[in-house]
């Protein structure tokens, strides 16, 4: 069972401050505009600010889980490297974009592992009222069950991973473990999703 | 409270009758087993019941009226306890789980807090609010998910194969919470084929055979009439209904 394996994946709020939702927003936002707009001092006083305010998750789990999300944090130096000025010009201006991708990821992850699903629910409802209150709350609770469902996706990913690897799936042919897994994982969902829509019909939408 | 089903028939697509006349009261608190083989149309009876299928024949009745013109006030006074409870787990903790039908319903935030403590405890889940559902063992979800649907405070708990998968403590973990609710004045059908864990302790038993019912009455008498009915019966060791407890 992944459940218990640190990674990307929260399950539950971690304390931090600010303890309301809104003002935990406003500071990601700030956080966000500071990381963009004052690189590199402003991006690295922020991600210690987000550190500092989330040391309660466990941030070298989260660097390890990042995984291919490396090659989009660190694609503005690979460019530098490649197609840069001779004598390395640009790759100062490269690193700090660097700096500022890895801490507005740190920032999500920052307000996503401090937030529950019910405030989640209610920032995605604010945010979608343009749209009217239909919309916006079927949008909302979309959104809210995403999140929910992630640690399901991922544990019922890795049971059809390990159930093919016994019944003979090469796992070090990825294209073919690929067509092996689809069918069952899309299965899986699709029931999932069937279940889940009769448990919102019963226990309220 | 009284739900009625009258002349329930419900047709597949294959043309076969999965449920046939099916005349069924519930009425008042009580433990109430629904019980028959593999394919005999306990889930698919229950699932009329909460108005999820739509009957080819006869009715479903909630204190004289059909179900289908108040879904919602049905599904306020009968809850569902899914055969496996994940999937009817909404929040990614047990605090979020419990309190999301009576935030849906919305109760004021102190009347929520009351309800689920007290689903919590009944449940024997308090203390473990905070407690990620992805991280519970089998048992205790099938426990959060009565705590869920205890929390927004039914009439009638439909439980589907509660029992399944549970292990000697798990079983009596859940038979004590059953009685206590029982006691408690809460009405409790079980769709069960483990008559062996929870009969003993039943008020009645209902045997379904291929889509329609072919006994009801008091426990007691239903387990004269076991073997007839085609349903195992343990063995010399549990010789009497009341040897059939998994409480001791």
């Amino acid at each position: 069972m992944t459940a218990g394996r640190s990674g990307l994946f929260r399950f539950a709020a971690v304390p931090t401050w600010p303890r309301r939702f809104g003002w935990r927003l406003l500071t990601y936002l700030a956080f966000s505009l500071a990381a963009w707009l004052f690189p590199p001092w402003g991006a690295l006083i922020t991600l210690g600010l987000v550190l500092g305010l989330g040391r309660a998750i466990r941030w070298g789990a989260w660097f390890k889980a990042l995984g291919w999300l490396w090659a989009f944090v660190l694609a503005p130096l690979g460019v530098g490297l490649l197609w840069g000025q001779p004598g390395g010009a640009t790759l100062v201006p490269a690193a700090c974009r660097c700096l500022t991708f890895l801490v507005l990821l740190a920032a999500s992850q920052w307000l996503s592992a401090t937030s529950t699903v019910f405030e989640i629910r209610a920032a995605l409802d604010g945010l979608f009222r343009v749209f009217g209150r239909r919309v916006a709350g079927a949008l909302s609770l979309a959104g809210a069950l995403a999140i929910c469902f992630i640690p399901w996706v991922v544990e019922q990913l890795e049971a059809v991973r390990q159930a093919g690897e016994l019944r003979g799936v090469p796992a070090r042919r990825p294209l073919l473990a690929l067509r092996a897994l689809t069918v069952p994982v899309f299965v899986r969902m699709i029931e999932k999703a069937r279940h889940t829509a009769e448990a919102l019909e019963l226990r309220g939408r | 409270m009284r739900l009625e089903v009258r002349q329930l028939g419900k047709r597949f697509d294959s043309g076969r009758w999965g449920l046939r006349g099916v005349d069924l009261v519930l009425d008042g608190p009580g433990l109430t087993l629904l019980s028959g083989h593999n394919g005999s149309g306990k889930t698919l009876l229950a699932r009329h019941l909460l108005g999820l299928e739509q009957p080819d024949e006869g009715e479903v009745l909630l204190d004289g009226a059909d179900i289908r013109k108040d879904l919602r006030g049905l599904r306020r006074r009968v809850a569902f306890v899914f055969q496996e409870p994940e999937h009817q787990i909404l929040g990614m903790t047990v605090d979020e789980d419990v309190a999301w039908t009576p935030s849906r319903l919305g109760w004021p935030a102190a009347r929520i807090q009351a309800s689920r403590d007290r689903a919590l405890g009944l449940t024997q889940l308090a203390g473990r609010g905070s407690e990620p559902t992805a991280f519970l063992s089998g048992g205790e979800k099938r426990r959060l998910a009565i705590a869920a649907v205890l929390a927004a405070e039914p009439e009638l708990i439909i439980l589907d194969e509660p029992f399944n998968d549970l292990d000697w403590p798990g079983v009596q973990a859940l038979l004590g919470i059953l009685l206590d609710l029982r006691q408690r004045g809460i009405a409790l059908l079980v769709v069960t084929h483990d008559l062996d864990k929870c009969l003993a302790h039943a008020d009645r038993l209902v045997v379904l055979e291929a889509g329609s019912v072919r006994a009801d009455g008091p426990a007691p008498a239903m387990w004269e009439r076991l073997p007839e009915l085609g349903l195992r019966r343990p063995g010399p060791a549990c010789g009497t209904l009341q040897g059939m407890t998994w409480l001791t």
